[in-house]
């Protein structure tokens, strides 16, 4: 366990032991009462897979809250069966992945716990190869084998333990204010979980997190017989493209930049240099612009 | 009569016209404030304008074993033709050509992209984009994410996006996409 989870558990198992003494309240919750009444409070440091999902599902609908999906169901598929198989090879293959196509012209990439992908139709219109495709996914992907939102969350918890709810689970909320239908449940959970959501895609997730996204996801594009200096061109490209442009506004805001990106990455690339992986251009554009 | 209704096609012509300017018109200044644009796509594997970001060797062949043509210097423009693996093909401003370790190489900057706050953007579908993207796709900032309310209703299709673990197989097989075990992603 890392020296920060521990701290983490230990805050949390004493923020626990203290409500069963005190009527200790996060939002209207009252979280003291529910643990003596045996209530399941999630310990942030604990959360199963069903929960990650859980989180990744309301994350997802916020940010497709913000734009909706690309109209495409062949294109989305394509996506999908590219993101797929990218996840076959990753440390977490059994997760179900779920990945789609954001209509929006800002260039950017985004993911969820739990196993959700996504790619905005202006990233897609940037690309020519299906290796430049699966290489924004697999930088996604990563994010979510690493669980890089969780612990981002995790850390935003604890800073902000006393007002956020983020952590009190449905069943929780539901006795406590007596809500019974899924769509209630649905709604107050979204509700804690929109503010965390919100805030996590426009800061963004610290700069570590992002480079070891693009050092683990050049090899899992290798890994998937994929050529990975796919990767290397979209950081290129995205470095060509003018800095005040306002479709790269948020990736900048939430990313290093590519040049720093590339800096990062080519300290770390040595032993790829042999190999050679597919680009795939043809079922590329045959996918993407032939329909 | 007949001037009544040649007074009244004038006027419906001009009426046509004058609201086409002020769609277009419009149209501008909400693509301007939505940061609306259509994408200019950029395609690394065509001829792009590039320069070097330190003096590298440029060999005859993609591979660092290969004969040194030259060394360039750093910040000299090249032309970057195509890609082998992590080399580009290039041509010197001496009009020399070889190849050069693509790590070594950043595209110059393109001009802000066309379309963005133009007129021309009204015309998104003469630009190539995906083919059914509507000009009036918007981009989306910190303030959109900040209002945005969850909507189940598009994560319901996403969720609903099935392929089978055969058909990812197949899918790979058709692509002779294989998995590379040497290569551990930690």
């Amino acid at each position: 366990m890392k020296a920060r989870h521990l701290v983490l558990f230990i805050f949390f198992w004493v923020l626990l032991i203290s409500c069963k003494t005190t009527s200790f309240k996060i939002g209207n919750l009252d979280v003291g009462n529910l643990v003596n009444q045996g209530v399941n409070v999630f310990n942030a440091n604990n959360i199963d897979e069903e929960q990650e999902i859980q989180f990744g599902e309301n994350m997802s609908a916020v940010l497709l809250g913000a734009r909706p999906l690309y109209k495409s169901e062949e294109i989305n598929l394509y996506v999908n069966q590219v993101g797929l198989w990218l996840a076959s090879n990753s440390e977490r293959p059994d997760l179900p992945w779920h990945f789609g196509v954001i209509n929006s012209s800002s260039i950017n990439a985004f993911a969820a716990p739990g196993g959700y992908v996504f790619i905005t139709s202006a990233m897609l219109n940037q690309l020519t190869n299906e290796a430049q495709l699966a290489a924004v996914l697999a930088h996604e992907i990563i994010h979510v084998v690493e669980q890089h939102h969780l612990d981002a969350i995790k850390e935003g918890a604890m800073r902000d333990a006393l007002t956020e709810s983020l952590f009190v689970s449905v069943d929780a909320y539901q006795a406590n204010t007596g809500a019974s239908s899924k769509k209630k449940e649905y709604k107050a959970w979204s509700k804690q979980i929109s503010n965390a959501a919100q805030d996590l895609y426009s800061k963004g997730l610290n700069r570590d997190d992002e480079l070891q996204a693009d050092q683990q996801g050049i090899r899992l594009l290798a890994r998937a017989g994929y050529d990975p200096f796919a990767f290397i061109t979209n950081l290129q490209v995205l470095q060509g493209i003018s800095a005040d442009d306002s479709s790269l506004a948020l990736l900048y805001k939430t990313h290093p930049t590519p040049e720093q990106r590339l800096t990062a990455l080519s300290h770390n690339i040595d032993e790829l240099s042999t190999i050679s992986g597919e680009l795939l251009a043809k079922r590329f554009q045959k996918n993407i612009y032939s329909l | 009569m007949m001037n009544l209704n040649k007074n009244s096609l004038t006027f419906v012509a001009l009426l046509l016209v004058s609201s086409m300017i002020l769609s277009l018109l419009v149209a501008n200044k909400a693509d301007a404030n939505n940061k609306s644009e259509s994408s200019q796509v950029i395609q690394p594997n065509k001829a792009r304008d590039a320069q070097l970001i330190k003096s590298s060797k440029l060999y005859k062949k993609s591979n660092n074993q290969s004969e040194v043509i030259e060394t360039i210097l750093a910040n000299e423009a090249v032309v970057v033709h195509h890609r082998q693996r992590a080399w580009y093909f290039v041509a010197t401003e001496q009009k020399l050509t070889g190849w050069l370790s693509m790590l070594n190489v950043r595209f110059n900057g393109v001009a802000k992209r066309t379309g963005e706050l133009g007129v021309a953007n009204a015309f998104g579908s003469l630009t190539k984009t995906l083919p059914t993207q509507s000009t009036g796709i918007r981009g989306f900032d910190e303030a959109d994410l900040k209002k945005a309310k969850a909507n189940f209703k598009e994560l319901a299709i996403v969720n609903a996006f099935h392929v089978s673990a055969a058909q990812v197989k197949e899918f790979a097989l058709q692509g002779q996409l294989k998995t590379n075990t040497k290569i551990e992603v930690k």
